[in-house]
């Protein structure tokens, strides 16, 4: 029986790379940091706070986001969207994401009741 | 503005390379307002800082390059503790290796007084040197085994509590007087003193040497000079120490810190005035060494102008004077800009 930080920590690593393609897909509309987590969670992504505030920045940082601040409103506030080069890495990401949709489905098909 | 949001957006942002502080922390407000209600209560805001989680976590998730010998987390305090350790190593292990020349010197039988001093100085300085960068190597290797054996430990999420959040510095920081600072000054206030003192009071060899063939040995300045400097030494020396447990006490350049400084500085250039334009200062003995070198060709340097007074003096107050001004001006600065 596996304790439950050695499950959380398999997950992680599971969930890790399929968060940036969730969050470029989203991003074709813009959102700022909470938005963004909303739209996430209703979506059923289960991520916090806490990892998707630095993985915008991350992701900005590289170039895959466009950023600028709002300071209309009352309060500033930061919006994203998916940047050029950051489509093509989506576009290649999503590729490779049903490719290995695939073949999980191949492998595991007959266990996916269990 | 909430206090315990700044505290917590400050204890994540100080971790950060300095660069990325204001965009980290604008943007972590921005995220925390918008998931807190219009008004919150306390505990909202503290159900939303738990949920966000441990700061040196967040921290550590926001670096973009972990890859440091010594990452900003641990870098002020390595700075801190280096400025603390390097001056007092070097300046104790000097006077060791100094006590050690002259013991060699004695067993060697040296009798010369400047190959005498040599030793002393050679051993004292080469030791000062090689045990600062020793102290330097080791404060840096065990930062960095700090470093990785932190980096395992933050994969497990620590516990924290918000009371564990620091206090916003006051200021940016720049008006602080680091302790580390003041306790190096008195470190070498004390031991410029004691040296003093014992110069003055002839204790340790005191004397000028000029090879010409022979060495020989002269005393610079007469009895009558020497005497009258232990009490200024004192004054100087009591006055600095003053300044020194002041500032450590107080850590910022109040009003009170700013007028010590200042009186101080008064005081030492009064005293140091009053030396200088002193009469009979020098022996015969080196008045007669320093009229027989060669100067270039300066011979003004060395000769007393029709009032008696000679050049070298005037040079020495003027030098005096500026220099005391222009530290009692960047004291009158920090103080005043300590105020805003």
């Amino acid at each position: 029986m596996p304790d439950n930080e050695q499950m959380q920590s398999f997950l992680t690593e599971l969930r890790r790379g399929s968060l940036t393609l969730a969050v470029l897909g989203c991003l074709k509309e813009p959102h700022y940091g909470y938005a963004l987590l909303q739209t996430l969670q209703s979506k059923g992504i289960d991520i916090e706070a806490n990892t998707l505030y630095p993985l915008l920045r991350r992701l900005d940082g590289q170039g895959l986001l466009n950023s600028d601040w709002d300071t209309s409103e009352s309060r500033p506030r930061k919006y994203y969207t998916v940047s050029e080069k950051g489509k093509t890495i989506y576009r290649e990401l999503l590729t490779e994401w049903e490719r290995m949709q695939q073949s999980i489905a191949t492998i595991c098909g007959k266990d996916g009741g269990k | 503005m909430n206090p315990l949001i700044d505290r917590y957006v400050y204890d994540i942002t100080r971790r950060l390379p300095e660069n990325e502080r204001d965009e980290v922390g604008k943007e972590l407000k921005s995220n925390i307002y918008d998931m807190l209600s219009d008004d919150p209560d306390e505990g909202e805001i503290e159900a939303v800082l738990y949920k966000l989680g441990a700061p040196a976590a967040l921290a550590e998730q926001y670096r973009q390059k972990p890859r440091y010998l010594i990452s900003p987390a641990y870098y002020d305090e390595y700075v801190r503790i280096l400025k603390l350790v390097l001056p007092l190593v070097g300046i104790v292990v000097l006077a060791i290796g100094m006590i050690i020349g002259a013991v060699d010197a004695a067993k060697a039988q040296t009798t010369g007084l400047g190959e005498l001093a040599a030793g002393v100085f050679m051993e004292g300085i080469s030791m000062g040197i090689s045990a600062a960068f020793q102290a330097l190597a080791w404060t840096t290797i065990g930062f960095a085994i700090a470093e990785r054996v932190g980096v395992k430990e933050s994969g497990r999420k620590p516990e924290w509590k918000l009371e564990d959040l620091p206090e916003l510095p006051v200021n940016d920081g720049r008006n602080k007087i680091p302790l580390s600072d003041s306790i190096t000054e008195l470190v070498v206030t004390i031991v410029f003193t004691i040296l003093g003192a014992l110069l003055c009071l002839r204790l340790i060899p005191y004397a000028m040497y000029f090879s010409n063939g022979d060495v020989h040995a002269i005393h610079i300045f007469t009895d009558s000079f020497l005497s009258r400097c232990i009490p200024a030494i004192a004054i100087m020396g009591l006055g600095g120490v003053v300044e020194c447990i002041l500032k450590m006490q107080t850590r910022k350049w109040t009003p009170l810190v700013g007028i010590v400084s200042i009186a101080r500085y008064l005081v030492t250039l009064g005293v140091m005035l009053y030396l200088v334009n002193q009469s009979n200062v020098f022996t015969t003995d080196f008045m007669a060494f320093f009229q027989s070198i060669e100067l270039g060709g300066v011979s003004w340097l060395q000769y007393p102008r029709a009032d008696g007074t000679y050049v070298l003096v005037t040079i020495y107050t003027v030098i005096l004077i500026v220099t005391t001004a222009i530290e009692c001006g960047k004291i009158l600065y920090k103080t005043i800009r300590c105020k805003k």
